[in-house]
């Protein structure tokens, strides 16, 4: 039983590492392929709103000449 | 009295102890807030199954219908790595590949609580079983269980998660008494953000590589990396959030009260389920140790760019390891912040896990 025991033990530990030796060198080549592709990474949307965020000196003008445009109108 | 049983005339003492163990666990899993999702649970099954003369754990009954279809075919454990994929970000991992490494590591725990438990003279079924434990992945050891050693899954399954909610407890002495304080200091570089194409290749090649390499892991990696893709992918969202939600959830449900099942006074009350208990912090200590010994390696061989505390994080107690790294490290130094470090071996952990129980199942499962 010992036997058996110590030669699973062996085998799993063994198992183990190859196993995620050979996922990790995949990882680093997928990586690498996806940059090679030109993959880039995926920007999330900024909740904060910075990365929407338009000029907002632009705004401002766009807005204050499109009121006063609206108020010579009048 | 005219034909209609009382149940506490037919109460055994087992049973008394038993609906003590279930009220302990729903203290624990409600009050302490341990693993509330399984301990509340499986706590509320063992009560269920233990009160006499219900038919609940008769052939037919409710649990055994449960048991039977849903627990031991392992059809549950598996949707629930369904959805524990759907919810993970493997994107730390990614990051930082060799992290995998540390994930094996963390691993070396179950064979040494296997051995141990040889030395117990439990079979080596149940001592493999057992061995499973120090992988901090209920689901695992309960698939583990149903393939191997059907009879100790109640034992096993408490053990596993009543010592996954004691990670901070457990694993920090472990982790102070191997490193140096300089050690446990520094500090590393936030991982970087991963492409797309990555994320969405990452989950089919581990798929087809574990399948090719160790196919009795498949069920389980399968499972975690379908749901990884679901969530990846980002078209299939109406797909991964039932994974992560509806799926997991009622999974957990059946999980529980399955469990339940097993854990009637006589399955449950003998000084195997003490020993298995002893055994499981044997699991987590060694698991602890090999991941914290490795990160301290490769922490030499980079030259001090790594902290060897994040190999600690290699037992798969998802998120709870890196949690407990992140706490040491801010003790030592509370501008390091090593979180997201630590998930990448976290998460390899599961996969380390689970193909550890697959090389089992491939040898015993007959």
């Amino acid at each position: 039983m010992w036997a058996e025991a110590l030669s699973i033990a062996g085998l799993g530990i063994l198992m183990v590492f190859i196993t995620l030796t050979i996922l990790t060198i995949t990882a680093w080549l997928i990586g690498k392929l996806s940059y090679a592709l030109g993959a880039r990474v995926a920007t999330e949307p900024d909740y904060a709103g910075k990365a929407i965020q338009p000029d907002r000196a632009k705004l401002i003008a766009v807005i204050s000449s499109a009121i006063k445009k609206y108020e010579e109108e009048l | 009295m005219l034909g209609l049983d009382f149940g506490f005339t037919a109460l055994t003492w087992g049973q008394a102890v038993m609906i003590i163990v279930g009220g302990i666990l729903l203290y624990l899993g409600i009050a302490r807030k341990m693993e509330p999702l399984l301990l509340a649970t499986i706590g509320f099954g063992a009560i269920l199954a233990n009160l006499p003369l219900t038919g609940i754990v008769d052939e037919g009954g409710l649990l055994t219908l449960i048991y039977l279809n849903l627990i031991k075919t392992g059809l549950v454990p598996l949707l629930i790595f369904l959805g524990i994929g759907a919810m993970t970000d493997f994107g730390p991992l990614l990051a930082d590949p060799k992290t995998f490494l540390l994930g094996a590591a963390a691993q070396i725990g179950i064979f040494c609580a296997m051995l141990v438990a040889i030395l117990f003279k439990f079979p080596l079924e149940e001592a493999c079983t057992i061995g499973i434990i120090g992988g901090a992945d209920g689901p695992t050891t309960i698939y583990t269980a149903t393939k191997l050693a059907p009879s100790i899954i109640g034992s096993v399954s408490v053990a596993a998660y009543s010592y996954m909610a004691l990670v901070p407890i457990i694993q920090p002495p472990i982790i102070r008494l191997l490193t140096s304080k300089k050690e446990r200091s520094i500090r590393m570089e936030s991982p970087r953000k991963v492409p797309r194409l990555t994320k969405i290749l990452f989950p089919v090649l581990v798929t087809i590589i574990t399948g090719l390499l160790v196919p009795s892991a498949l069920p389980i990696i399968g499972m975690l990396m379908f749901g990884n893709l679901l969530r990846e992918s980002k078209v299939t969202e109406r797909l991964a959030k039932s994974a992560a939600n509806e799926i997991i959830n009622i999974a957990t449900v059946f999980l529980g009260l399955g469990v339940g099942y097993m854990m009637t006074a006589e399955k449950f009350l003998n000084w195997q389920t003490i020993a298995i208990l002893f055994l499981g912090v044997i699991a987590f200590a060694t698991a602890t140790a090999g991941g914290t010994l490795f990160g301290k390696l490769m922490c030499w061989l980079s030259k001090g760019k790594i902290n060897p505390m994040i190999g600690a994080a290699g037992v798969s107690a998802v998120p709870m390891a890196s949690r407990v790294v992140q706490k040491l490290a801010t003790k030592e130094d509370p501008e390091n912040y090593l979180l997201m470090n630590a998930m990448g071996p976290n998460v390899a952990g599961v996969i380390g896990s689970a193909i550890a129980a697959g090389v089992f199942i491939g040898i015993l499962g007959g």
